[in-house]
């Protein structure tokens, strides 16, 4: 082993030169610190790489598009850190009085009703075999004033024709009683009054059918009220007005909860520029299919130039989870679907339809899923049960039309129980029976609550994204959530004051404070009333609740201006979240996220993930992917070069041959065919690139062979005795190994380009993050649109590119430098 | 060149062949169902039967798999790439795949070859300069860019562009695949509109290519600046000018013009992806659409054939040229040193 003795110090010679090399040196380390880094992933991040774009559990609590914590050191402003509370206290008054619902033995339910006509309504009470058990009958009467009228068929539209900025507003108003004069409606458009609409009265019950054409300022989302709470629209303005949309589809990927959306032809009827809209909303609907939240997505603005032009669109999106979502395509065309990645789909189910269609197609509100499940579960012990309903005789219209209706339970008895109401219609026969509750009356027992107290200390000006609050427990069907932010400056703020489900065992509830309609009312009122109050400010000059920006209201000292730009307020905030139910049970795992207005080394993305947690991920398969193809290149190229010089003569000349028409073959139509129809896989990427990158080094080996094998001490081993292989092994690789290396080690950033381009081309391995992931993430979800949102997006990637490019770049020319002179020397 | 032809698409042929199997079962299968679906048929059973074995045939399914190989070797060498099977169609309606290929490979020569003509003669160019005074900022400073561009993906520099021209400063239209036409705009419209689409992909691919022409160019220069007969030169007193030009560049030509030639065959796969971060329909704008969009197989199969038919025609203009310029080969020998 004389030689290893030499290699040894053929390297320390090495070595040596390379620290007369400052670039070597960067190139070196700056290799050695991206390795340590891909070598230490699974610490930073574990899992993360088989979860990226699957486990939206692990993202969810995360703000979204949050820029790095140390964006701090370069605004003027301080974030609030990303904070998770998962320790609480217990409330310390255990006897608030406020949060009792249920009495022992009794179970009660409380809901709003709407009433379009008045009359008598009765109401019936069934179990789940439809037996009547109790009945009653209200007369619902009118009441003074505005309330007298009914407004019906809201409809807000659009405008078709020249200007995309009209709409029409249209409803049926209804005289309800005998008010034998004219009246105003009043109309607000997102909460400011717009309009009065006179009403002429011609007759009791006479409904007339209005309709005003108003010209709106901005391309926007605009709430449309009518009349006081009574009807209310939202409908969005703007761009893709006045552009047909002819076929549009959408296909969801349900196993990748990712969604390809296609549109074959846009017309533009207007002649200008303009933008087409492209909306993916997450919504959420309550148990009637009214639609309680919805949440964009994905939003990306396709550009329109000229008109009378028909173009191909097209894009793909990932959805951050299941559920349901609305695809709206410029302001006609939507599509609704249900997103489950429980289901084994083979062929992702495919919708298409056109917009002149879509009239018929429209929103199908979707099956509810709690029908089968009490259908299932009902139980058969109707007849030992005493209903009771409490309701009162006659019932105004005026307080936003609602009647309060007591169902007992009389006996400890599991019931599933319906409440129809039906109308009598004057001379119109069978009346009309529309099931308006389902309840599950629960078994009643100990009275159960829990009051969560977490603490959050909040010292910074730009306050957390939002809440996030987190808990589970097991419960006995009904139960009643508040949820309180008490502030440093002693007020409160209640979020939320509801009752929860029909839901039997165990329930595991997130609440978010941006997502939700009902908590952004609820703060607004509550500031609302204070700045009315304390500030007399009228309501028509507040903001709409959809308006308010909720984390700096949230977290903002009360002035004059809580609403609109308030000072951030800081302090011990103290979230507390009050279960009570019977027979709740909550697990101990509740926890509450602050979500940070920075997060993470490198900010996060649209769907909530750590960019440096794919990062770090992305360097480790990057590095992995380059290193194997360095290694193979290194291996073929010498053993391929070698045997050619050493050779010589005919060998030679067929080798050359042979790597000619290898350098022929090209690299890219080969992995678009290998990877589209067989596999997207990162492991068949490097198996081709291995095969097909030795080449050019084999070339460059064989002539620097060419020189060695003309070297006095080949010729003296030869005369020695020795074997061809010993010669190479021994003599002639040493000589070339540097000339290799350097030649990979040029090959290690191209491969890692290629593997991140095959991405955005869209023949990337999806089950792993990559570089290439994230940067196609990035383009498709609209980043490149907005700098100050996501710059931390696209621009950390590509720098992971730079880093490892540079290394081997000039770790490459380093070598090559220390060996060129040597070269020279023989 | 033609044996390189044509052992490249056998390969390409038995790939496809080996894995598109299961992948053509499928579509013949969806194809008569929905053919099923859409029309009246009244015999179902022998409808489907009959069809399916008629598809079978068009995709030559029912032979084995090396005559399979042969046949869509065949077919590709005749350049019968067959019809799109999803809704892609050419400007004309058309939907054969040859036809919507040359849709668009005119737009991504009409933009690659500006830039590579561009940075081509930039890039030698400054590597001149560079070379002339080795050692000096300039060279210095060459070397520093020509790594760091090089080591940056082109179409992650587009993104950043687009950021920066497009969405913060305005300078520039956003990207849109839509194309000027000459039947609907003027002339000068016409060539104007194409300018400005085309200045920021041009700039990028110029931009990050340049840097490392001109560094690969200067390295070569100086090599051929140290040999003997330059001195030589140098000492009889022939001016630098004649020395650089006429001299130097003299031998310094076939390697730089083939290591040119060579860098822009291995940047068409950069520029085919910056296609789509720019929208620029050509062809790589048109294989996103055919990947992910339609998952059209004969238009994918269709690019990767073209593709291929480019690149080696190019790496054999590569060796014609270096013939060309070096006295010493000849023409269909093989480059070698």
């Amino acid at each position: 082993m004389v030689r290893w003795d030499d290699l040894k110090a053929d390297v320390k010679e090495v070595f040596a030169e390379f620290k007369k090399h400052k670039i070597g040196w960067i190139g070196v380390s700056l290799i050695g610190f991206m390795v340590i880094l891909g070598l230490l992933a699974p610490v930073f991040a574990p899992g993360v790489h088989q979860e990226w774009s699957r486990a939206h559990e692990r993202w969810q609590a995360n703000p979204r598009n949050a820029p790095p914590v140390w964006y701090d050191w370069i605004t003027s402003d301080d974030h609030a850190r990303h904070t998770v509370v998962e320790e609480w206290e217990n409330y310390p008054d255990e006897t608030d009085s406020k949060f009792i619902r249920y009495e022992e033995g009794e179970a009660s339910f409380d809901r709003d009703l709407r009433f379009d006509e008045l009359g008598n309504r009765t109401f019936e009470v069934r179990n789940a075999e439809g037996d009547v058990l109790e009945e009653h009958t209200v007369l619902i009467e009118p009441g003074e004033g505005i309330e007298n009228i009914n407004v019906s068929n809201l409809e807000v539209d659009p405008t078709e024709g020249d200007s995309p900025l009209t709409i029409e507003v249209s409803a049926d108003i209804t005289h309800n009683q005998e008010v034998e004069e004219n009246r105003t409606v009043p109309l607000e458009i997102n909460g400011d009054k717009k309009d009065e609409w006179e009403m002429t009265y011609e007759g009791d019950n006479v409904t007339q059918e209005i309709s005003e054409t108003y010209t709106l300022a901005a391309d926007d989302y605009y709430f449309i009220n009518l009349g006081e709470g009574e009807a209310v629209d939202f409908v969005k303005v703007g761009a893709g007005m006045d552009v047909i949309v002819e076929d549009f589809g959408i296909r969801v990927d349900e196993q990748n909860l990712t969604a390809d959306m296609d549109a074959a032809a846009v017309e533009n009827l207007v002649e200008e520029e303009r933008n087409i809209n492209f909306r993916i909303d997450f919504i959420e609907e309550n148990d009637e299919g009214e639609i309680i939240s919805r949440d964009t997505i994905e939003r990306e603005d396709w550009p329109l130039e000229g008109f009378e032009r028909i173009e191909d669109i097209t894009g793909e999106y990932t959805l951050p989870e299941e559920g349901q979502y609305e695809f709206i395509f410029g302001s006609e065309v939507i599509e609704r679907e249900v997103v489950e990645a429980d289901e084994d789909e083979e062929n992702p189910e495919t919708t298409s339809f056109t917009a002149e269609s879509f009239e018929e197609d429209e929103v199908e509100s979707q099956s509810d899923g709690e029908d089968e499940l009490s259908e299932e579960d009902g139980l058969q012990q109707q007849d030992d049960v005493e209903i009771e309903i409490d309701a009162p005789d006659e019932v105004t219209i005026g307080d936003l039309d609602n009647i309060e209706l007591d169902i007992k339970n009389k006996e400890e008895v599991e019931q599933e129980l319906y409440l129809h109401m039906s109308h009598e219609q004057e001379g119109e026969g069978e009346p009309e029976d529309e099931i308006i509750l389902q309840m599950f009356v629960p078994r009643s027992g100990r009275l159960s609550r829990f009051y969560h107290t977490f603490t959050f200390d909040y010292q910074a000006d730009i306050p957390p994204q939002e809440i996030f609050m987190n808990f589970m427990g097991e419960a006995d069907g009904y139960y009643n959530r508040r949820i309180v932010l008490e502030r440093p400056d002693g007020t409160s703020i209640t979020l939320e004051d509801i009752d929860r489900g029909v839901k039997i065992g165990e329930f595991h509830e997130t609440v978010t404070t941006v997502r939700r309609i009902n908590i952004m009312e609820n703060v607004h009122s509550q500031i609302a009333n204070y700045l009315e109050t304390e500030h007399d400010i009228p309501r028509g000059e507040m903001r709409d609740p959809y308006n308010v920006d909720l984390p700096r209201v949230l977290f903002g000292e009360r002035s004059e201006d809580w609403m609109d730009y308030p000072e951030p307020l800081n302090g011990q905030y103290n979230l507390t979240i009050a279960l009570d139910g019977v027979g709740l049970e909550m697990a101990e795992t509740s926890e509450v996220t602050f979500s940070g207005a920075v997060y993470g080394l490198m900010g996060t993305d649209s769907g909530r993930r750590d960019i440096f947690q794919g990062w770090v991920w992305g360097a480790r398969y990057g590095l992995i992917a380059g290193g194997l193809v360095a290694l193979t290149t290194i291996l073929f190229g010498t053993t391929f070069g070698m045997t050619s010089a050493y050779y010589g003569g005919w060998v030679d000349e067929f080798m050359q041959r042979l790597n000619e028409i290898l350098m022929g073959i090209p690299t890219l139509p080969i992995l678009i065919i290998v990877l589209q129809f067989w596999q997207r896989s990162i492991w068949v990427f490097v198996m081709i690139y291995a095969l097909l990158m030795w080449r050019g080094a084999a070339k460059v080996i064989r002539s620097r062979g060419l020189q060695v094998a003309k070297d006095t001490y080949i010729e003296a081993a030869e005369s020695l005795g020795s074997g061809s292989g010993r010669i190479i092994a021994k003599h002639m690789i040493p000589q070339i190994l540097p000339y290799a290396i350097a030649q990979a080690a040029l090959l290690v950033p191209i491969v890692i380009m290629a593997e991140a381009g095959l991405h955005i081309l869209g023949l990337g391995d999806p089950n792993i993050v990559t570089w290439g992931t994230l940067l196609n993430e990035a383009r498709s979800s609209g980043a490149v649109y907005n700098w100050q949102e996501s710059w931390f997006w696209i621009l950390f990637p590509g720098i992971g590119m730079m880093l490892v490019g540079f290394g081997f770049i000039s770790t490459g020319m380093a070598i090559e430098r220390i060996i060129n002179p040597k070269m020279k020397q023989r | 060149m033609l044996l390189v032809l044509v052992i490249v698409v056998f390969i390409m042929s038995a790939a496809f062949s080996t894995m598109a199997e299961q992948e053509l079962e499928t579509m013949v299968r969806q194809q008569v169902n929905s053919e099923l679906e859409g029309g009246n048929v009244e015999d179902a059973d022998s409808y489907r039967e009959n069809r399916t074995l008629e598809l079978r045939q068009r995709y030559n399914l029912h032979l084995p798999r090396w005559q399979r190989i042969f046949f869509s070797a065949r077919n590709v060498l005749t350049l019968d790439l067959g019809r799109s099977q999803s809704r892609m169609t050419a400007g004309d309606g058309s939907s054969g795949v040859t036809t919507i290929i040359m849709d668009y490979l005119p737009r991504t020569i009409l933009l690659f070859t500006t830039a590579a003509v561009i940075y081509t003669a930039l890039g030698i160019a400054v590597g001149l300069k560079a070379a002339q005074r080795a050692g000096s900022k300039l060279d210095k400073f060459l070397s520093l860019f020509g790594m760091t561009a090089s080591s940056m993906p082109m179409w992650w520099v587009g993104m950043i562009v687009i950021l920066i021209f497009v969405y913060t400063l305005g300078w520039f239209p956003r990207p849109s695949p839509t194309f000027p036409r000459l039947d609907q705009l003027g002339f000068l419209d016409y060539v104007s509109g194409i300018l400005v689409k085309m200045a920021l992909p041009l700039a990028t691919i110029v931009f990050v290519l340049f840097g490392g022409r001109a560094w690969v160019t200067r390295n070569i220069v100086t090599g051929v600046l140290q040999d003997d007969y330059i001195m030589a030169a140098r000492a009889k007193g022939v001016p630098e000018r004649k020395v650089i030009y006429g001299h130097t560049l003299k031998t310094a030509a076939p390697p730089v013009v083939t290591s040119a030639i060579m860098s822009l065959l291995m940047s068409v796969g950069g520029a085919m992806i910056s296609e789509i971060v720019f929208a620029w329909p050509g062809m790589g704008y048109l294989l996103r659409l055919a990947i992910f969009t339609y998952s059209d197989v004969p238009v994918i199969l269709g690019i990767s054939f073209i593709t291929a038919f480019l690149y080696i025609f190019g790496y054999y203009i590569a060796d014609l040229i270096y013939g060309f310029l070096d006295p010493r080969v000849e023409v269909g020998a093989g480059g070698r040193m």
